[in-house]
């Protein structure tokens, strides 16, 4: 299943341009490198467990090398796990079938600063398969082992360094799996209660009015460590209205009119 | 504060510091445990305390420790720290936070007894304090706790409960809305949910914007009193995109607190019990059927997280009974029905045993199982299956008072189980309905408030779509008794009140609509009855899309009223189609496929073409005679339909053999004097006599 939320993204003429991972029902989260060329707004040939499905760029992390795409219906999204170290991981998406499957062992966990120069949550990791060049497998996912049971532990964003060679080839580094959620302003709270309220606004006009209200959790603007944000939430987190879910009485209205023997 | 405590203090808040960013550290897995020894530090430190009355920041500096413990997945540890801190001395208010925070993380952690003490004792530690914004805090959180598991609450908040802060608003708000929920109280509901999304709203375009928590905590209030109002009266999302909300809150909360944590595991319970929810609702059988196998996935994790007595694991169980159950009647599966309906019962009483009897999910769960027995017994009128429904009533009604809606169904369900039982009468409703019905509202030991104009007058004032509903189960009882004047009448103010409250376009309106059409047909005003019939198909159509059951049934039922009016043609054509979707959609060997069949045979006959309708006839006779079994009113009504058809042409032999095999069936089930059974005896004696058709009416 985790398989299936692996994404591929092509450019105009089919080409493989780069790896992603269904984050959530409709949003597709790759490495911001990938879509250098692309703009707000564009339209991206995806696949998603093998189908074409067509994704808008809908929000970019810059500094981070993220970006967001979203997905017109919905698809099951990737099951998510953290990293630990001494995982094994492997990352299905590549250019062509033929390419060699990435796969190793997890080094660790880090604050790491990227090439774009945000600094983000990574997870570092060391493949078996030494190719010297890992274009066209940024962005996919990297998943952690049991194959059947694969969970997805980051997004997989350059090699180390990247700059200059000679080149350390087998350490790759990866967005931790949790870092979109703290980076884009789409997977925020805030955006989340304004989609809520929004009353059937246009979509276009509904963005430009939420995004005043949103500067705290605004992309690159809030560079506090997921952990320090896990803590927060949950030690705030009174129980407030979580009214219960209550059993659903059966809705079976009298659909059916009796149909039966007139005779 | 002496220089010795501002030294102690000192201490004190760098060694929380300092294990607070070991817990990081060891969060990013570099590190091992390395908080374990400067855990030990803190430990000792409030151990040595004595007398010394920390400062609210330590405590607040502790409280987060506890918290990042939980995080990094060492709730034990936070365990021994919580326990810890009770013998810690504490100024009332710092209490009363430190009590709310407790029992928060207690029942975060399933351990529900010990929260609800922690509640109480906080409550107490607030009315000393004579803080209101912590009395207020304070009293939210026990209702909010015991609403949120269903506890039927006597609490009520105290009059100087309020505050001018957002957060502890929403606070209060949220317990309104739970204490209405356990008194069942839709009005206040929806009172509260509206204020809670104008509490959202003031927030997000306030120029400082909410932070991070209170965003959250926000996001969850909309969702989850949205929840408990659309399980109630089935209302539609007011505002944005619901179904997107929640699928990225889900994925949020399950991969910022790691999928398995009870944080992780409490967001998956409100998103599957959604899903759940949604595909309950126009929606196909495959949606329907992996949402129930989501809810039972949860539910075993639920089990051996929280163990089987928590809240948690019961109610996901009973959803997914429910879900069992709603699949088996969609499939039109009797045996699987049964089956789940055993099931959902044998749930309701582990339900009963683990929460109590008055516990709301306890009682839905109840009902549920006993309106689902009911069901089974009043399609097979087997014996066994009505003592069954009886006695699962029965339970039902026990500690009816707090819900009362409810009540009033099983009780209604419980009359029509026993009428049954004493063969007085069948109530299929519709003028289809082979039986005669008996004249129930004039029985002795009719529950009279039901029939009771007055108690029906008060329900007409009332502008609650919940209302509206036990306003069709009355019109659907005076069908079934023959008032159709009165049925009409109400349903006609019915279908005008859904309109106006939930628009026109509602799928309870269409069914309204569609209610009030078979009214019109009973009383034979099929013009009337084909107008809203047409209008209902096109919305159906258009809405639902052309294959949905609602659209199937809407097109059989102009068929039955073109049929009715006369209209020949366009009835056999129509009932041509509908057999083909119906094949098609539900499957060749469904109950309302063979409905159907049975249906374009009736039309064929009328129209003359007597070899096609006995073809169908004779095929639906066996197929019910398999799949219903002999004795099933339905294969009755075939034999007889047969039979009838079988004399009409002549052929006398093979009908006297249908008729004596019927009348047979008829005896032991009705007993020899019964309406049917009498009936029956005529029809085999003309049979006998080579007498020719007399179309029955």
């Amino acid at each position: 299943m985790g398989h299936n939320a692996a994404a591929q993204l092509l450019s105009a003429d089919s080409v493989h341009i780069g790896g992603g991972v269904l984050l959530t029902s409709y949003l597709v989260v790759t490495a911001n490198h990938c879509l250098r060329n692309a703009q707000i707004g564009d339209s991206i040939d995806i696949r998603i467990g093998g189908e074409p499905v067509i994704g808008k760029l809908v929000e970019r992390a810059v500094l981070h090398d993220l970006a967001l795409l979203e997905i017109p219906r919905p698809m099951p999204p990737v099951e998510s796990a953290y990293a630990r170290r001494g995982d094994a991981w492997f990352g299905p998406v590549r250019r062509n079938m033929t390419d060699p499957e990435l796969s190793g062992t997890v080094v660790g966990r880090l604050e790491y600063e990227c090439e774009a120069g945000g600094s983000l949550l990574a997870v570092q990791l060391v493949t078996l398969v030494d190719i010297g060049q890992y274009e066209g497998y940024s962005g996919g996912p990297v998943y952690r082992l049991p194959e059947e049971n694969p969970a997805a532990i980051g997004v997989l964003l350059e090699q180390f360094p990247d700059q200059g060679s000679p080149r350390n080839t087998n350490t790759l580094f990866a967005a931790c799996i949790s870092e979109p959620f703290r980076l884009f302003r789409r997977l925020s709270y805030a955006w989340l209660v304004s989609e809520l309220l929004s009353h059937n606004v246009d979509k276009n006009h509904g963005q430009s009015r939420t995004s005043s209200s949103n500067s705290v959790s605004g992309a690159d603007a809030d560079d506090r460590k997921i952990f320090d944000i896990a803590v927060d939430a949950l030690e705030t987190s009174m129980l407030d209205a979580d009214a219960q879910d209550v059993i659903v009485a059966r809705v079976g209205k009298s659909a059916m009119m009796p149909t039966d023997e007139l005779r | 504060m002496s220089a010795l405590e501002e030294e102690q203090f000192e201490t004190l808040h760098e060694l929380l510091r300092r294990c607070y960013v070991d817990c990081r550290r060891s969060f990013y897995g570099e590190h091992g445990d390395v908080y374990e020894s400067s855990l030990v530090s803190v430990m000792e430190a409030l151990n040595n305390l004595g007398e010394v009355q920390p400062t609210a920041e330590i405590f607040s500096r502790i409280r987060r420790l506890v918290t990042a413990l939980d995080v990094l997945g060492e709730g034990r540890h936070g365990d021994s720290l919580v326990d810890l801190l009770r013998h810690v001395r504490a100024a009332n208010v710092d209490r009363v936070d430190l009590l709310g925070f407790a029992g928060v993380r207690h029942v975060r952690r399933g351990n529900h007894r010990r929260a609800e003490d922690m509640f109480v004792e906080s409550i107490e530690a607030a009315r000393a304090s004579g803080d209101r914004d912590a009395i207020a805090k304070a009293q939210a959180n026990l209702i909010a706790y015991k609403a949120k598991w269903s506890i039927l609450s006597d609490e009520s908040l105290e009059e100087e409960a309020t505050s001018t802060r957002p957060e502890v608003q929403l606070r209060l708000v949220a317990a309104r809305f739970n204490l209405a929920l356990t008194r069942g109280d839709i009005d206040a509901m929806n009172e509260a949910f509206k204020e809670i999304a104008a509490i959202a709203q003031s927030a997000t375009t306030d120029a400082d914007a909410p932070s991070e928590q209170f965003s959250r905590a926000l996001a969850f209030s909309l969702i989850t009193c949205f929840n408990a109002l659309t399980g109630i009266q089935g209302s539609q999302y007011p505002g944005g995109n619901l179904a997107k909300v929640v699928d990225v809150l889900a994925q949020r909360e399950k991969t910022v607190f790691g999928p398995n944590g009870p944080e992780g595991l409490r967001s998956k319970v409100t998103n599957v019990i959604y899903e759940f929810r949604s595909s309950l609702k126009n929606e196909r059988l495959e949606a329907l059927a992996a949402a129930v196998d989501s809810l039972r996935a949860l539910s075993t994790f639920a089990f051996l997280e929280f163990g089987p007595e928590s809240p948690e694991s019961v109610l996901l169980a009973c959803n997914a009974a429910v879900g069992d159950l709603e699949v088996a009647r969609r499939r039109g599966d009797l045996v699987q029905l049964r089956m789940a309906s055993r099931a959902l019962e044998q749930v309701a009483r582990a339900a009963r045993t683990r929460l109590g009897s008055e516990h709301l999910i306890a009682m839905t769960a109840t009902s549920n199982a006993a309106t689902a027995a009911f069901d089974i017994a009043r399609a097979t009128r087997d014996v066994g299956d009505l003592q069954v429904a009886e006695e699962m009533l029965t339970i039902g009604l026990v500690g009816k008072a707090t819900y009362s809606p409810l009540a009033l169904i099983l009780r209604r369900q419980l009359l029509k189980c026993q009428s049954i039982m004493s063969g007085d009468g069948e109530f299929r409703g519709g003028a289809g309905s082979i039986a005669v019905l008996a004249p129930a509202a004039e029985e002795p030991g009719i529950d009279s408030e039901f029939y009771d104009a007055a108690f029906v007058a008060t329900l007409i004032g009332s502008d609650r779509p919940a209302v509206l509903s036990r306003r069709d189960e009355i019109a659907q009882t005076y069908q079934a008794i023959g008032r159709l004047a009165d049925a009409v009448a109400l349903l006609e103010a019915n279908s005008a009140d859904y309109e106006r409250l939930l628009g026109p376009e509602h799928p309870d309106t269409l069914s309204s609509r569609n209610s009030l059409a078979n009214a019109y047909r009973d009383l034979g005003r099929h013009e009337d009855a084909i107008q809203i019939y047409e209008a209902n198909l096109a919305d159906r159509e258009r809405l639902l899309g052309p294959e949905h059951p609602d659209t199937l049934s809407s097109r059989n039922n102009i068929a039955v009223a073109y049929w009715d009016g006369g209209r020949l043609v366009d009835a056999v054509g129509l009932f041509e189609v509908n057999l083909a979707d119906c094949e098609r959609l539900l499957g060749p060997e469904h109950p309302d496929t063979l409905s159907s069949r049975n249906n374009l045979a009736n039309a064929y006959w009328d129209f003359g073409r007597y070899t096609d309708a006995i073809q169908i006839y004779e095929a639906n006779l066996a197929d019910r005679e398999r799949l219903l079994g002999p004795e099933h009113p339905d294969t009755l009504s075939s034999r007889n339909n047969l039979a009838g058809s079988y004399r009409a042409i002549g052929r006398y032999a093979e009908a006297v053999r249908l008729f004596e095999a019927n009348l047979a069936m008829y005896q032991q089930l009705f007993g020899p004097d019964h309406i049917a059974t009498v009936r029956s005896r005529e029809k085999l004696s003309q049979a006998r006599s080579g007498q020719p058709a007399v179309p029955d009416s």
